[in-house]
């Protein structure tokens, strides 16, 4: 019990357990100093991907604030995994992105609001993922490029317990290679 | 230390214990359940250790503790969340789920060495670790093949094999203490509700029976270490709180007035249930009685706690 394992044997443990493989020339000091809790559309990663592989002006979108494809997050009613119809034009976007960029990966992370048993969240937040998974596939990504999963009620953007802040928890967020 | 029955003028018992100076709290434990055995005639869990997760800013820790939460120790530090610690039954390994990976990875840590590896990494979220009885296998929550479904695998990760199909949500998987049936909760019925299927699995006849009847909401299973009842969380009008059904009669009774119940944990004598709830907007752990009439609140540090599991019985 005297044992505790630090943060960069955890990383390296990672490095050499993890089924995703880590994106070329990621830097995990990059990821790791995000604060908890912080939503990721405030605070875009640098994209550290080799930028040849891609259309260098469809990889400047993604940091772009006039571009759809800077935002990453979708919302979703309470007790609900239906992508409303606001984010079909985001999805959209991110969809002939994919397409047009086969070897970028996305990670989409499900998240729910704090009520209830902190497993069966994890499993609501599984399913909002997985609606946007299947919206993105329908709209021309393909399955390898995408993984879906959920960060449950333990990563809220916002901790107060009032109607709108619940309902921002109650999200998915689209990361894409270099950024998770 | 010698402990006699006064009125019998016999004598009880007369063990030895040898200790060094840092070992003083552990002889005392040791005493304390030698005479709750005698005079009870059922063990005692004084000498026993509960894990738990501690949130503090920006950092989580997976806790192991003396059973009364003191003498803490940190098995593991990391950014990012740790939930749902399962301790193996020889009280050796915690499982665990910590999204370290930027998505939930099943984890088994040997706690004497510090040493772990990956129990479920599959494509999507891995979580909910359960032991199996004889410490051979974990039931895990898989979502590889779709949405969130049962799974087990065995404890150095291989051989995963499917134990139930729904078209929606399977989760906090729980085997019952003769290892014939993996209690869970499931949406299948349209709310989340407690089911049991025998551990071989689906097919062959084997279908999944509901448990829970009443309400809208009752979820994480944890069965008696005698499989006679069933502690779970119930919500109540918006109120989530720790119930107790005895199985055979179905006969369910909430055992708390709190209102943000979650993650019940028996001792391993069953006589209490230990499980976490918020007071002040802060994660607390708490424990009761099983029939209802003792609570208390465990020692309390300026930081979240949750996530409490009580470890196996110190032989």
């Amino acid at each position: 019990m005297r044992a505790l394992i630090s943060l960069p044997i955890a990383a390296l443990l990672l490095a050499a357990c993890g089924s995703q493989p880590p994106a070329p020339e990621q830097n995990p000091a990059g990821v790791e100093s995000r604060t908890p809790g912080a939503v990721k559309v405030d605070t875009p990663p640098v994209i550290q991907v080799k930028p040849e592989q891609f259309d260098p002006g469809s990889i400047a979108a993604l940091k772009d604030p006039r571009s759809p494809l800077s935002k990453r997050s979708v919302y979703f009613d309470y007790d609900s995994y239906v992508v409303k119809d606001e984010f079909q034009a985001l999805l959209t976007a991110h969809g002939k992105f994919l397409s047009a960029n086969p070897k970028m990966k996305m990670l989409i992370q499900g998240n729910a609001d704090e009520r209830g048993s902190r497993e069966y969240n994890l499993a609501l937040g599984q399913k909002r993922a997985e609606a946007l998974r299947k919206a993105l596939v329908l709209l021309g990504a393909r399955e390898d490029q995408l993984e879906a999963v959920s960060l449950g009620e333990e990563k809220p953007a916002c901790s107060e317990s009032s109607e709108e802040c619940l309902g921002k928890n109650r999200r998915g967020d689209m990361l894409y290679s270099g950024e998770f | 230390m010698r402990l006699s029955d006064v009125q019998k003028q016999a004598v009880l018992g007369n063990p030895a214990y040898l200790h060094s100076g840092v070992q003083l709290r552990a002889t005392a434990h040791r005493i304390a359940d030698f005479i709750y055995e005698k005079l009870t005639g059922e063990p005692g869990v004084f000498s026993t250790r509960i894990a738990y997760v501690v949130k503090s800013t920006g950092r989580f820790e997976l806790k192991i503790a003396d059973a009364d939460g003191s003498n803490d120790q940190a098995a593991l530090a990391s950014r990012e969340p740790i939930i749902s610690p399962a301790w193996s039954p020889d009280g050796a390994k915690l499982a665990y789920v910590s999204f370290e990976a930027k998505k939930p990875v099943v984890y088994v840590h040997d706690l004497a060495s510090g040493r772990r590896h990956v129990a479920a990494n599959f494509k999507g979220s891995n979580s909910a670790p359960a032991w199996s009885p004889d410490g051979k296998q974990l039931a895990v929550v898989l979502t590889k093949d779709g949405s969130s479904q049962l799974y087990v695998v065995n404890a150095d990760g291989s051989g995963v094999t499917r134990v139930a199909t729904s078209s929606g949500i399977d989760t906090e998987p729980r085997w019952s203490p003769d290892g014939q049936f993996i209690y869970f909760t499931s949406d299948r019925g349209g709310s989340p509700q407690i089911y049991r299927i025998p551990s071989s699995g689906a097919g062959g006849g084997n279908t999944a029976e509901r448990v829970t009847f009443e309400g809208s909401y009752n979820v994480t299973p944890r069965l008696s270490p005698d499989g006679k009842s069933m502690a779970f969380i119930a919500r109540n009008g918006g109120r989530f709180q720790l119930a107790l059904m005895d199985l055979a009669s179905k006969q369910t009774q909430i055992l708390t007035d709190s209102t943000k119940d979650e993650s019940p944990s028996f001792a391993p004598n069953g006589r209490m249930i230990l499980y976490a709830t918020e007071i002040g907007g802060r994660g607390v752990l708490a424990a009761v009685s099983s029939d209802g009439r003792v609570k208390q609140k465990l020692s309390v540090q300026a930081a979240d706690v949750r996530e409490p599991a009580w470890g196996p019985l110190v032989r």
